[in-house]
């Protein structure tokens, strides 16, 4: 235990993700040694990022200002959609080079055990968009696991009436593994080869 | 793989001991109640399975005193080093390294070291309920191929889902939840299929060798016979939304693997209701020795067996049988009275107070 603003950013530091106490120790000591300008850097960046970043209020990826990257580009194909789990799912598929398309992030995957149903997902916003952006087709890439699967099926089968093709990566993707640590390749030809669903 | 030497360290009673039993013949661990014998077995079957046929809490596995138990199995492998090793701690993540590396199914270290236990709890399986028999069933089936163990825990998880969201639902559904638990039962339905349709190839091929290993354990007399059941007719899916209604109120998947059985019969009639318990310990015996034989067919080195206490329940026809059923390969048996007549020991091992020491024959 230490006192003051030492302590203060040990806490802040060991409510972030995958950094326990003993991390959040050695972070704020190396902190302690560096310059005052890279200290000020630093702090500047996190609340420039957490200022500026917004949601696309369309697809819900990562954006700075209304719209994300992806829906304000002309040359993306505005009929094909690709729906993800999680924004870092976007950099993954983006490596492949594979998707000329636009993203849909649903922020989560059904999980009643965590306390996930569909309205705690963007699946309201994503049927929403079919009709007004003439969707043709919806490619769900969501992640090979039972959650990612059953999320898949959930929402093809609310998309069905609406006469959209929607498709699934094909297999190739390991099952149980996340989107966003399969290699490019894996990826590449698992969209490359992606099936109907049946719903 | 047989087992050339296991390390115990700050397990069950042990500080740090290290247990040598002969390769390719029968080890005999003897000593009084309380030694460590049963424990030295619970070790080398916790490697394999990764899990304890005594207890699911850690805080039993782990020594009083002690964070950590680490238990390492050098394996007789006649064509390089061999080591399955696990990491034990009282709370956290196992680790399981076999040659270092970490492992995270169970086919992946059956390929070193495959164990089969008898134990008194054994009997259990005969007169028990369905728990214990299934159990049984997706152990061997998780040794043969990592496949099953996937499907199983596929199985459990969905079973988990599902039953969160029925708890959700507070005993009433409206449509939208209604949509998501349609999502479930499809899953469930076409896992919950596969997991029975396995299960009951495996109790297929299990059939015939339980029967033959009971006619060799209790002579001729009444055949066992073993059928897979499953909780449902038909279709799961629609068994499923049959009972949709039913679960809604209950909270509780009615339907599907897990409440799935294996029927075992002795001269026709229902073993767990009808059998003597002598009887039953003879049928619970040929189940552990038609696994065994099982998985002797799969090839690769046999596995080893592991005999806990059995003796003590048997009367000696039964006894001299099953030691004229011992196979050829790595044996281990815990006793606190003298073996019967027939046993002969290629190694004795005496246990005392959580030590180990190579005892006279
Ligand atoms: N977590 C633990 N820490 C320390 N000691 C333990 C722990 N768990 C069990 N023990 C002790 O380990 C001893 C050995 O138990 P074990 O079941 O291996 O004995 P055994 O030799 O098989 O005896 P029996 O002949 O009665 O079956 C017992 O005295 C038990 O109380
Ligand atoms: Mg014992
Ligand atoms: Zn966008």
């Amino acid at each position: 235990m230490y006192t003051g603003p030492l302590q203060g950013l040990i806490d802040e530091l060991g409510r972030l993700p995958g950094i326990g106490p003993k991390s959040a120790q050695r972070i704020a000591f190396h902190l302690l040694k560096i310059a005052p300008e890279d200290a000020q850097r630093l702090a500047a960046a996190i609340v420039t990022m957490t200022e500026r970043t917004t949601l696309c209020s369309r697809c819900f990826n990562v954006a700075e200002g209304d719209l994300c990257q992806f829906c304000n580009d002309p040359t993306r194909d505005p009929g094909v959609l690709c729906v993800v789990e999680d924004p870092r799912d976007i950099v993954a598929l983006e490596k492949t080079r594979e998707f000329r398309g636009r993203y849909h992030v649903l922020h989560g995957a059904l999980s009643p055990l965590d306390g996930i149903g569909p309205e705690q997902l963007r699946v309201r916003e994503l049927l929403d968009r079919v009709v007004p952006e003439a969707l043709s087709e919806i490619i769900l890439c969501t992640n090979p696991n039972l959650e990612g699967e059953a999320t898949a099926l959930y929402i093809a089968r609310l998309l069905r009436p609406l006469g959209v093709s929607i498709t699934r990566p094909a297999s190739g993707l390991p099952m149980g593994s996340d989107l966003e640590y399969a290699d490019e390749l894996t990826l590449a030809r698992a969209l490359e080869g992606r099936r109907p669903v049946d719903a | 793989m047989p087992v050339r030497s296991l390390l115990l360290t700050g397990f069950r009673c042990f500080d740090t001991e290290v247990v040598e039993p002969d390769p390719f013949g029968l080890t005999v661990l003897r000593g009084p109640n309380g030694a460590g014998k049963t424990s030295v077995l619970e070790a080398l079957s916790w490697l394999a399975t990764g899990r304890s046929w005594r207890t699911s809490s850690r805080d039993a596995l782990v020594r009083a005193g002690t964070a950590h138990a680490v238990l390492r199995a050098e394996l007789a492998d006649p064509a390089r080093r061999l080591s399955v090793e696990a990491d034990i701690p009282r709370e956290g993540p196992v680790k399981v390294r076999v040659n270092g590396q970490v492992v995270s199914r169970r086919a992946d270290v059956a390929e070193a070291l495959r164990v089969v236990l008898f134990s008194p709890d054994d009997l259990a399986l005969v007169s028990g309920g369905p728990a214990g028999r299934r159990e049984m069933v997706d152990d061997v089936l998780a040794t043969r191929h990592s496949r099953w163990e996937a499907l199983q825990r596929d199985v459990d998880r969905i079973l988990r889902q599902r039953g969160a969201l029925l708890h959700q639902s507070a005993g009433r559904i409206d449509t939208a939840a209604a949509a998501t638990l349609d999502v479930w039962d499809a899953r469930l339905a076409s896992a919950g299929t596969a997991l029975a349709d396995a299960r009951q190839a495996l109790v297929d091929l299990l059939d015939p060798l339980v029967a033959a290993a009971h006619r060799r354990i209790a002579g001729v007399g009444p055949g066992v016979r073993l059928a897979y059941q499953r909780s449902w007719e038909g279709d799961l899916g629609d068994a499923l939304a049959n009972s949709r209604v039913e679960d809604v109120r209950r909270r509780a998947t009615g339907v599907g693997p897990h409440r799935d059985d294996v029927l075992v019969w002795l001269a026709d009639r229902p073993a767990r209701t009808h059998a003597s318990q002598g009887e039953q310990r003879s049928v619970a015996l040929a189940l552990r020795l038609g696994a065994y034989h099982l998985i002797l067919g799969d090839g690769g080195a046999p596995p080893v067996l592991l005999l806990d206490d059995v003796f003590s329940e048997l009367d000696p026809v039964r006894a001299s049988a099953l030691v004229a059923e011992l196979p050829t390969g790595q044996v281990l048996l815990t006793t606190a009275v003298e073996p019967p007549s027939g046993v002969s020991p290629d190694r004795v091992l005496d246990v005392s107070e959580g030590r180990i020491a190579a005892g006279a024959s």
